[in-house]
This record gives C-alpha cells, structure tokens and sequence, in this order.
C-alpha cells in the first residue's frame, strides 16, 4: 500500500484580498490577469501588495498556479467585514457550480424544503450521533432504495460526527420530503473559521490535521447532496444538506 | 460492532458485524492490534458490515498500514456493494486490500 490518502481534488486556491490603498482603478482588459496574479504572486511570498485594482470581485487566474493548483483571487471592499466573507461565498459556489452556498447569518432553519420533521437531536458525543443514525436507517427504509438510505446514512454520520467532534456539539434535525432529506446541523463552535482555511476543509480531502481522521468527510457530504448551505459566525455555524431520494 | 474470531494456526478470520463508525472503531482497532501482534495473517470478513463511514475508514486504513508495517498479511473479504461504494467515494477502495473471498 504506497498510495497516500492525501489525496487532493483539483481546485482552485482562494486568495481573499484587501486593497492596501485607494487607488483610481483603471479599465478592466486585458492586464487583469497580470495583474492580479502578480498581486497574488507577492502575498503568497508575504510581501505588501500595491493594488493596480480596487474593483471588488472574484477572479479565476487562468493559467496561473499556486502550489499547483488554479488560482481564483477575491479583491474586497476595504473595512467591509462582510466583504471577506462574501468573496468566500462567491468563490465557494463557483468552485462548486452552485452546490455549496456560504449564506449570511441567518436561522437555515427557513430554508428548508417541505418536508416533515422526523429526527433531530443533541449530538455531542458520538454515540448520540450512532443511536440518531440507527433510528433514521429504521426511518429510511419505506422511502429510500438500499443504496440510496445506505449512502444517506453515511451523509448523515458525517454531518453529525463533525459537529459532535470537532464542531463542540450541536444539534442535528432531520426533515423528509417528497424530494428528499434536510439535514441542519447546529453548534456553537468555531465551525468552519478561520476562513482562509474553508475552501480547504470542504473541498480537499486529507485537509484534517487529525491523525485519526481521512479527512474527507466533509468532502464527501458535497459529493454525495444536491446542496450544502452553509452560514458562520462567531456565535456558531449551520450546515443544511439536501439530499434526494434517489442519490445518482 | 462485534468482533468474532476463530483461529486457525497462525492465521484468524474475524468476523465483522454491525456498523463501524467513530464509536466502534476504538474496539476495532483494539482487537486487531492484538491479533497483529500474535499471528501472521488475518482476514476480515465484512459480510455482515452494516454501515461504514469515514471514521470507520480511516480506522481499517490505519489498521492495514499497521499490519503492513508488522509483515501482517490483511485480506478484506465479502464486502457488499453498498460498503465498497463507500470506500470508493472515500478514494480508498485501491488502497485496501479488498479480495473476493472464498
């Protein structure tokens, strides 16, 4: 066995940017590239940047690499705390093509589908998370084929595993519908801060510095639902997944 | 999860049942440690896995690694379609050393 299971999707790197100083911004052509990916090039070397730009926006560097991987540049509003975190949400759904949402603070709650509530409880050790699992397998079985209930468990063992371990407990609730299962999960940990390490964690597997843990978990919600919406802040975090019936 | 063994010289077959998730695998990896340590080859039989997630994963990966390292021969035996589905999306079904079985 010489394989490594750190093994990496191919997506971009996300670089969040402040304008350093104001300056006039010239006409977005044909320098953009250059230019933002010589910005780019001097923060990854720690160097201050001199911003060319102070169009706000999320930028896919074509062409240009950082630590091999496609490199996407966020340039921010200037002392727009929601700024950084936008640019975030932006990049994330683009990566994603829309799966992954990184929301405002908001109850997620509101966002669920029509559906009946059917499980939800505290999960702050794991053998809460296995007990609410057993019960959602009993719960599947009239609505889910074996592979699909299989694979939604296993969606949901994430989920639920994240927030009890490292998310410092929460709470996860599950709702069936006509087209499929919600899961939200709510804790009050650091969720998915500090930003900068997000794209990372939800996209690349073998990101966890858990010695115990592949990693790949998070990774695997995504591939495995129609939609994960997610909404931080430093009260807490929320994760919505929406699965459907029959996982393709 | 439960762990059944029957020996035979210095080789075993552990039988697997139930769901191997973060809760179990401690048992798990606990039980074949020991087995690791007295014989010279051992086969899991997965027919009877229920569930198996990353946590679960991580923990037959990091069991493997262990026997490799020891000179230990490890053989996955009867996984179901639904469980090897699931090592797949984890990226770990070339890794482990998956084998029909008899």
């Amino acid at each position: 066995m010489n394989h490594s299971v750190r093994d990496v999707w191919d997506v971009p790197y996300v670089v969040a940017v402040d304008p350093w100083f104001e300056r006039d911004a010239p006409t977005l052509g044909s320098n953009l590239t250059d230019a933002i990916s010589g910005m780019a090039a001097l923060l990854i070397n720690e160097k201050p940047a001199s911003p060319l730009l102070r169009q706000v926006g999320t930028y896919l560097l074509e062409g240009h690499y950082l630590d091999g991987y496609p490199a996407m540049l966020c340039l921010i509003r200037p002392g727009d705390a929601n700024s950084r975190y936008r640019c975030y949400g932006r990049a994330l759904d683009r990566m994603t093509a829309g799966r992954l949402r990184l929301l405002d603070h908001q109850p997620l709650r509101q966002l669920v589908p029509v559906g009946r509530p059917v499980l939800a409880g505290p999960v702050h050790v794991a053998e809460q998370v296995s007990a609410l699992r057993q019960r959602l397998r009993v719960l599947l079985r009239t609505s889910h084929d074996p592979r699909s209930a299989l694979l939604t468990e296993v969606a949901f063992s994430e989920l639920a595993t994240n927030t009890a371990v490292y998310g410092e407990g929460g709470r996860v609730s599950t709702w069936l519908g006509p087209d499929g299962v919600c899961f939200l999960a709510e804790d009050d940990g650091p969720g998915f801060r500090p930003l900068e390490r997000l794209p990372s964690v939800v996209l690349v597997r073998g990101s966890s510095t858990g010695q115990r843990s592949l990693g790949a978990g998070f990774p695997l919600i995504l591939s495995l639902a129609e939609q994960v919406s997610l909404a931080c802040d430093e009260r807490g975090s929320q994760c919505l997944v929406r699965l459907p019936l029959s996982i393709p | 999860m439960q762990l059944t063994s029957v020996q035979d010289g210095n080789k075993v077959l552990l039988m697997l049942d139930g769901d191997l998730d973060y809760t179990s695998r401690t048992a798990f990896e606990a039980e074949f440690r020991r087995l690791v340590e007295q014989l010279r080859s051992i086969d899991l039989d997965c027919r009877n896995v229920s569930f198996v997630d990353s946590s679960g994963v991580a923990s037959l990966l990091s069991c493997c690694e262990d026997a490799e390292e020891a000179g230990v021969t490890v053989r996955l035996l009867h996984v179901s379609d639904g469980i090897l589905e699931v090592l797949d999306l984890l990226g770990v079904k070339e890794i482990l050393p998956l084998s029909a079985g008899s």
